[in-house]
């Protein structure tokens, strides 16, 4: 298109001497390389300069703040991380099972052998409970269910979420996720979820009788009357204040019993040893303390049986019997004086003379025994008025012992008879009637069953389940979680949640609600909450109800150690 | 594909099946590959898996798949597919990217900065691409109500070619007894603006080049009629042209938005991959 420069009318100073295509090819070009470069040479120098900052996912918590500059301390190095994870340098820090917030013990629920044993059966034989829904169908999938396998690792990023602020929430748990494991799948808490009275009904240690105290012992006794008005049921109950304080939720017998029932307590004397004068002194009776110690020994292992010569000595008894307490006394006055240690018993001075013990005599040489020559001489063991330590120490060595003995299947067909002879001597137990029993099983549960000796005044029994331990519902933490106020979940309102049932009319030992209590140690008197107790405020809409509310995935030491 | 009779489905189902079976096709697959993505995701979450990383992978392949596409433009003298063909391709891997990327962010806004850059990145290339769906659905209708189909690379050359038979109308008249007047009007009014194509839809513009030839013709005499007729003929071709420059140059124009979006969020992408595999998490 040839033009001449001095004409007026060419078109000389068009901006259109090129093809429009190439120009705009070439402007679009620029562009995308400018995009790419800015791009690339940005990160560059973000990494360069200040690569937590503007190449972070985003922010850490708050709780993790100091670790902002240090990216190496959660995320494995690129070089020489070996086969290191990032769940192992989340533990490098959190592996501290010590019961308290800090809690991370990563095996589920805290202990991967409960787990495993409880979900043993499920495995070969799926639950009749419902099954439906996606996280149903997902566990139906090949390779659809976690914790398949006794080292199926679950890294801790599965649940925990870093880099999502200073606020962010750190825990990704859904509901899904939980019913992965949790074969009773459910739609929601609202529907379907299993009730707490199958799961979470914990065996009581105390007889205790709500009804009656608050129908009308409470009523007769002004003082206690006065303390239940004032301080309501913390007057016995005590607020844990952490999930693992549940098994003490009631304060000591000093400040919650003793008070009305101090008039109650007294000191059992426990036959050690008689002889009765007169008739054959070198066979003396024998009571079912010494019977059943006899008998003990008879079922220690007779390589290791010791001399019996020597059994004053110190340690013999220990090493014989580990645990095992002496009860050795007489009169009004100790006959022997125990020395015990860590391991109990690790010695003893006694006036009985070792040679009278091992011929399964006794002679009485004390000085003042001429006064008492034509009496029977009985050697008792008094006891404490309220838990004497060797009551205690023995019934948990008589149950220790009888695990043994059963494990070995070593359990002698007389055990049953001999252990509740036992019991019953050292005062621990009544069985001729129930409800009139005295000693320590008047409020005590204590006796032999089906599954053995039950005198555990040490500790409460832990649940087989961790139902209740798994429930992080803290009264004392919701009262503070609003500013100390009375709330649903407060002290005040116990009974909004916790109803009593009335007392029984008629003959009580009759009651199978009695029955309950006092044979099978289902605590009947005091309403079991129920999980429409809960769905009353717990509901679609209004207060939330994810699994998480109330359940934790990670427990403290004294769960994951089956305690 | 044999029609559905209407009466044997509703009427907008069987208008759909009637007249974008392919539409339809495409919008069923993208339906069906998003929610099976998303499934998969719900799975693994219920089985404490991360999501985080094959998303990642799955949307990095699906950017280089429509990152292709610029490239097919540029190679259209490969056997390698129609461009229509390409271009619906395009459209439903650009949707169903969409989804997989909220399902690999979780959901959720980004917290880190480079999170927001990625986070805007992919939202400006994605909505470019969605306006850019748009224009091309509705304004080559309105290209066909201006006629005069001409190709918009050439039109700076039609102008050209307007602009140069206008001025030899006027230099061919120079030596009649209005020729100057027609030389004036030239210069004044009408050779600038025929001197390049305008990107503007001149809405206005038909009555203003009607007034100005009316005021012309009273000022000449009958010997340069028709020269004045034949420039109002030449300025009416130039006002179409110029609605087909600012038509197609929006048809064309959102591209360089939308191009260096996309690659800025593809090299983004890359880069996002590599320090993730960089810190393994």
């Amino acid at each position: 298109m040839a033009r001449s420069s001095d004409n007026p009318f060419s078109h000389k100073n068009s901006p259109f001497e090129y093809p429009l295509v190439s120009r705009l090819r070439r402007l679009r070009g620029r562009l995308v390389l400018l995009a790419f470069c800015s791009v690339v040479l940005g990160v560059v120098l973000a990494f360069r300069f200040s690569r937590s900052d503007l190449l972070s996912e985003g922010p850490l918590h708050s709780k993790h703040a100091f670790l902002t500059d240090n990216c190496q301390a959660c995320h494995v190095p690129p070089v020489g991380g070996g086969h290191a994870t990032m769940t192992d340098n989340c533990m490098r820090c959190h592996d501290h099972a010590d019961g308290k917030g800090f809690v991370a013990n990563p095996q589920p629920h805290g202990n991967r052998a409960l787990v495993d044993a409880l979900t043993a059966d499920r495995k070969a034989k799926p639950d009749a409970q419902v099954r439906s829904g996606f996280a149903a169908l997902v566990n139906a999938l090949p390779g659809g269910r976690m914790h398949q396998g006794a080292h199926a690792a679950i890294a801790c990023t599965a649940c925990h979420q870093e880099h999502r602020g200073a606020d962010g929430n750190l825990i990704r748990l859904t509901n899904a996720t939980c019913q992965a494991c949790h074969q009773n799948v459910f739609e929601s808490f609202a529907h379907g979820h299993p009730e707490f009275t199958a799961l979470a009904r914990r065996e009581r240690s105390l007889k205790f009788d709500h009804a009656r105290h608050y129908g009308s012992l409470f009523a007769k006794n002004a003082k206690g009357k006065e303390r239940i008005d004032r301080e309501g049921c913390v007057a016995c109950h005590r607020l844990p204040d952490t999930v693992e304080d549940y098994a003490r939720s009631v304060h000591p017998v000093e400040t919650s019993c003793l008070p009305c029932h101090q008039k109650d307590l007294y000191s059992a004397c426990v036959t050690v040893l008689a002889s009765q004068p007169g008739k054959d002194a070198k066979a003396p009776l024998v009571p079912q303390a010494g019977a059943f110690a006899a008998f003990a020994l008879s079922l220690a292992d007779p390589a290791k049986r010791p001399d019996l010569a020597r059994i004053h000595d110190d340690g013999v008894l220990s090493a014989l019997l580990p645990g095992m307490p002496l009860l050795s006394g007489v009169g009004e006055e100790p006959l022997a004086v125990m020395r015990t240690g860590k391991n109990g018993v690790d010695g003893v001075h006694t006036r009985l003379r070792p040679e009278t013990w091992t011929a399964g005599r006794f002679k009485d040489d004390d000085a003042d025994a001429e006064e008492h020559a034509d009496k029977p001489t009985v050697l008792v063991y008094r006891t404490s008025p309220h838990a004497d330590r060797a009551v205690v120490e023995s019934t948990a060595w008589l149950a220790g012992l009888e695990r043994r003995l059963r494990a070995d299947n070593r359990l002698p067909s007389d055990w049953t008879k001999r252990s509740l002879d036992l019991l019953v001597e050292i005062g621990v137990n009544c069985p001729k009637n129930e409800t009139d029993s005295a000693g320590c099983s008047k409020c005590h549960y204590a006796g032999v069953t089906a599954n053995g000796v039950v005198a555990d005044f040490a500790r409460q029994r832990p649940a087989l389940h961790f139902t209740r331990p798994f429930s992080h519902f803290v009264h004392w933490a919701e009262r503070q979680h609003v500013g100390g106020t009375a709330t649903a979940h407060g002290p005040d309102d116990c009974a909004a949640c916790h109803a009593s049932v009335k007392a029984p009319e008629g003959e009580a030992k009759n009651d199978p609600r009695w029955q309950d209590l006092r044979v099978h140690r289902r605590g009947h008197d005091w309403k079991t909450l129920g999980i429409a107790d809960c769905r009353t405020c717990h509901k679609p809409d209004t207060v939330r109800q994810d699994c998480t509310t109330c359940h934790q995935y990670h427990q403290g030491a004294a769960v994951a150690a089956g305690r | 594909m044999a029609g559905w009779q209407v009466g044997q489905v509703p009427g907008a189902v069987a208008m759909i099946l009637n007249y974008w079976p392919r539409r339809l096709r495409g919008l069923v697959a993208t339906v069906a590959f998003v929610g099976g993505v998303i499934l998969v995701a719900a799975m693994q979450q219920v089985r404490l898996q991360p999501n985080a990383q094959w998303t990642g992978w799955l949307l990095i392949g699906l950017f280089t798949a429509l990152m292709s596409f610029s490239l097919r433009k540029r190679l259209s003298s490969l056997p390698i597919g129609m461009a229509a063909t390409w271009m619906q391709w395009h459209v439903w891997m650009g949707f169903a990217a969409i989804g997989i990327f909220h399902v690999h962010v979780g959901w959720r806004l980004p917290v880190g900065g480079f999170s927001w850059v990625l986070w805007l990145l992919f939202w400006a290339v994605s909505i470019t691409g969605i306006i850019g769906l748009i224009l091309s659905r509705f304004l080559p209708p309105l290209l066909r109500t201006v006629g005069n189909e001409v190709i918009w690379e050439r039109i700076p050359e039609e102008v050209v070619e307007l602009h140069d038979e206008a001025a030899g109308i006027v230099q061919n008249n120079l030596a009649k007894s209005e020729g100057m007047v027609l030389a004036g009007f030239f210069f004044d009014r009408i050779g600038p603006w025929l001197r390049r194509p305008r990107f503007m839809w001149l809405g206005e513009g038909e009555q203003r080049i009607q007034r100005h030839f009316i005021n012309l013709s009273r000022l000449v005499g009958d010997d340069l009629r028709e020269a004045v007729e034949d420039l109002e003929v030449i300025s009416r071709e130039k006002m179409l042209l110029d609605r087909h420059y600012f038509v197609q140059g929006i048809l064309k124009g959102w591209l360089f938005v939308h191009i260096p979006c996309a690659t800025a969020a593809y090299a983004a992408a890359i880069c996002h991959a590599a320090i993730e595999l960089w810190f393994r998490s």
